[in-house]
């Protein structure tokens, strides 16, 4: 794998966990609990999509076959996204969706932070954007952990069962796939074991802050692969491109 | 008697009404009943164009509808504060939409069955609504009026990124072109209802005048909307579902064909396809929400206490 | 053909000049798609012209700029026409306060403006491009090229002070920069109809991602404060 190809399938990585997890905050549209979330989480929703944008427009450049960021999102099929399985879980309640999208603001706000100094440019550039995105979202909520955390019991029991539900999703997360080995020792992309070690620190931090425990790990993690989640997903975000393949939006 | 003239002639001379000064119990019920009703309007408006986030056809396209709907929410959440300067409390607010004390607007109560409905949506509702709106940057009571000035111009904003979808659409293929013109026909006479019943000269609607909380008639802002209207679906290459419609030379307005009543009370009693549906989703999503919201009073409360102690 | 070339270049500065001195933006002047039969609801309310002048240059700097033919002088004529382009949004500051505008380079054939997004979902960034490709094309400019980068992040530092007094005035209240801890408590933000210090955050996320709902606890104005990024 050339470090171009290598590049093209990190930018698909972070960019369709982005759609996604845009694609998972949109369903929250008018469900929130209260007015402010509904907005809140709105405004994650399109952050998300606006990153997913930037990175799978670049992808598409690395890629070099004139694919657009929207070609990417809309003409794959399931096996090719490369979302982290975590984001693609569904909304089951709010203590989910706060759940789901604090571990990945933490993951996220890590990336960044250290993908300002990659030695691409495009990327640094998109890190520092992106940071200041992710440090509003994680402000938020890392509060509603602690709101949920020391709020009444059955939001203590709820977020609990969110956190250790979703806990089996982070390693995957966390652990660089073999191309990315490459790209590391060339300081393009940041070293994901610096970042799993930060993020265990950050999100225990929070937890024990919280009132609530860190789930026990798993001691072999079950292969991963995507869920069906993630086909009925895609069924509905591509069913325009797909069914008039010839019309122009 | 003494302070109600001095009312009417602060009104009079333009000036506006702030939430400290004295204002006679009507108008502030008036008040609070417009502007809670522009509240859950648009709050209510971001279930039917919510439904095609998901399904947007482009990022782009998925980009401009979330930024909209964040937008109707945090004019929802403006106004709810607007209303709350009244004296009534969101709680309140929402109760009372739940009773059926409170209305929204009766346009929200119609499905959205394709991508073109997005696009007609910004470009007739959100156009009948900045109608409407433009009118009330002029309106007596103080917040509200400013609220109208901010909100008049992000919604416009809305209404131009209507248009280009519908625009894309109509210049697109045949199929495209034909879902324009559906969105177009189910839309039309919806939002030339959203401006009301024609005008009456009912004791309330003679008060909101008087008092200038309303600025305009409902008659004189839905000739507006249509005037400026009919050019761009002419434009658009569209044709608008009504086979009266013609140019009046000597008023320099179009002529309709009259609104369908039965369909517009019908709609305002409940019964417009959707109604149930809406109050439906917005009560269940409430009640799903309470431990969330005991959650945050309850942390809320012990923080207090703590910084108490301290 | 140096002469010719020489010429060109000062019928586009001409160009420019002549549009800048009959224009003043409006949103239905540089968007094609309205058609021509309609003109979009504008502001005209006596607060917006009390609070908001658009930048003009004086008789005397039309004058002197005329005259100029050189690359970096058309450049600095394609800086002063980017400074007339509002905010779509919030339309008594120019999208150059905003600090959107990163760049410009003219090298005699191609104009490229580079730009930065204020976020990266940011909608208002497709009617930004669409304003700047209007306004440019309207110049003479059609051999544009817009690059957009994101480094370094756009910032409400950059916005001057005479903006922030016009975002109040219009009822937004500016950017205050608090802590850079993530977990302190947010700084206090004044009400911008009355001035009061006493206020309260409604919520943190508002109608558009770069503002936050607050009220007032004395003169008891909901207003939306600008946040700072």
């Amino acid at each position: 794998m050339t470090t171009n190809q290598a590049l093209y399938q990190y930018c698909l990585r972070l960019g369709d966990t982005n759609l996604i997890l845009g694609h998972r905050l949109s369903e929250m549209c008018s469900r929130g609990p209260m007015l402010e979330e509904d907005i809140a989480l709105t405004n994650f929703a399109l952050d998300h999509i606006g990153q997913a944008e930037a990175l799978l427009q670049y992808a598409g450049k690395l890629e070099g076959k004139g694919r657009s960021e929207d070609d990417l999102s809309y003409l794959r099929n399931v096996e090719e996204f490369e979302n982290f399985r975590l984001v693609e879980q569904p909304n089951t309640d709010f203590a989910y969706v706060i759940a789901r999208q604090f571990l990945v603001d933490v993951y996220q706000c890590l990336l960044y932070q250290k993908m300002q100094k990659s030695t691409d440019e495009t990327l640094a550039g998109m890190g520092s954007r992106f940071l200041k995105e992710s440090t509003y979202h994680l402000r938020h909520t890392s509060g509603w952990m602690e709101r949920l955390g020391l709020g009444t019991d059955e939001s203590k029991r709820r977020i609990q069962q969110a956190i250790s539900d979703l806990w089996q999703f982070t390693p995957e997360m966390l652990t660089a796939k073999s191309y990315e080995k490459e790209l590391e020792a060339q300081g393009i992309i940041p070293d994901a074991e610096e970042i799993a070690l930060d993020w265990l620190v950050q999100v225990v931090r929070v937890l024990s802050r919280s009132g609530l425990h860190k789930p026990q790990d798993v001691a072999v993690p079950p292969p991963i692969s995507h869920s069906d989640h993630l086909v009925r997903m895609l069924a509905e975000m591509q069913y325009l491109q797909r069914t008039y393949p010839d019309a122009r939006w | 008697m003494e302070k109600l003239h001095d009312f009417q002639r602060f009104i009079d001379a333009e000036e506006k009404i702030e939430p400290k000064d004295w204002m006679p119990d009507e108008y502030r019920a008036h008040n609070i009943r417009q502007i809670s009703q522009h509240a859950h309007s648009e709050v209510i408006g971001m279930q039917p164009e919510g439904n095609w986030i998901t399904r947007a056809p482009t990022l782009r396209a998925k980009k401009i509808l979330l930024a909209k709907i964040q937008d109707e929410g945090g004019h929802g959440l403006y106004l709810y504060s607007a209303a709350e300067t009244l004296g009534i409390s969101r709680d309140e607010m929402i109760a009372q939409l739940h009773a059926g004390k409170a209305k929204y607007s009766s346009v929200f109560n119609y499905p959205t069955l394709n991508w073109a409905d997005i696009g007609a949506i910004g470009w007739l509702v959100d156009g009948a609504a900045v109608t409407n709106q433009l009118s009330l940057r002029r309106t007596s009571y103080g917040p509200y009026s400013r609220a109208m000035l901010r909100i008049c111009n992000e919604e416009s904003f809305h209404q131009r990124q209507g248009y280009e979808i519908m625009l894309k659409m109509a210049k697109g293929t045949p199929e495209q072109k034909e879902m324009a013109q559906d969105a177009l026909n189910r839309w039309w006479w919806p939002s030339l209802m959203m401006f009301g019943p024609h005008d009456n000269h009912s004791e309330r609607s003679t008060k909101g005048m008087l008092w200038k909380i309303k600025r305009a008639s409902n008659d004189e802002l839905r000739q507006r909307f249509i005037d400026k209207t009919v050019p761009q679906a002419e434009f658009l290459g569209l044709t608008i579902p009504d086979p009266k419609l013609r140019w009046n030379e000597a008023t320099g307005h179009y002529e309709t064909s009259d609104i369908n009543w039965e369909e517009f009370n019908q709609v305002i009693q409940g019964n417009g396809p959707c109604n149930k549906e809406r109050m439906d989703h917005h009560k269940q999503v409430h009640a799903e929400g309470a431990w969330v919201r005991e959650a945050a009073a309850a942390y809320a409360a012990r923080q207090k206490e703590q910084l108490q102690e301290a | 053909m140096p002469g010719g070339e020489f010429y060109r270049r000062g019928a586009e500065a001409q160009k420019i000049l002549t549009l800048r001195a009959s224009y003043y933006p409006t949103l239905r002047a540089s968007v094609p798609l309205w058609g021509k039969t309609y003109s979009p609801p504008r502001l005209r309310t006596s607060a917006v012209k009390k609070t908001y002048s658009p930048p003009r240059l004086s008789a005397s700097a039309v004058k002197k700029l005329t005259m100029v033919t050189t690359l970096s002088g058309i450049e600095e004529l394609v800086w002063e026409r980017l400074s007339l382009i509002p905010d779509p949004e919030i339309p008594v500051i120019s999208i150059l306060e905003l600090g959107i505008v990163r760049d410009v380079h003219y090298d005699g054939e191609m104009l490229e403006i580079v730009i930065t997004p204020t976020y990266t979902g940011c909608p208002a960034m497709n009617l930004f491009v669409a304003e700047i490709k209007a306004a440019m094309h309207d110049q003479g400019f059609d051999n544009l090229k817009i690059t957009t980068v994101y480094s370094p992040a756009w910032t409400t530092d950059l916005i001057p002070a005479d903006a922030m007094e016009r975002l109040k005035k219009y009822g937004i209240a500016p950017p205050v920069k608090g802590s850079d801890d993530p977990f302190a408590p947010p700084p206090a933000i004044p009400c911008p109809h009355c001035g009061s210090e006493h206020t309260s955050l409604v919520s943190q996320f508002g109608a558009t991602a770069c503002k936050s709902l607050y009220t007032c606890d004395d003169c008891k104005e909901p207003f939306e404060y600008f946040k700072h990024f």
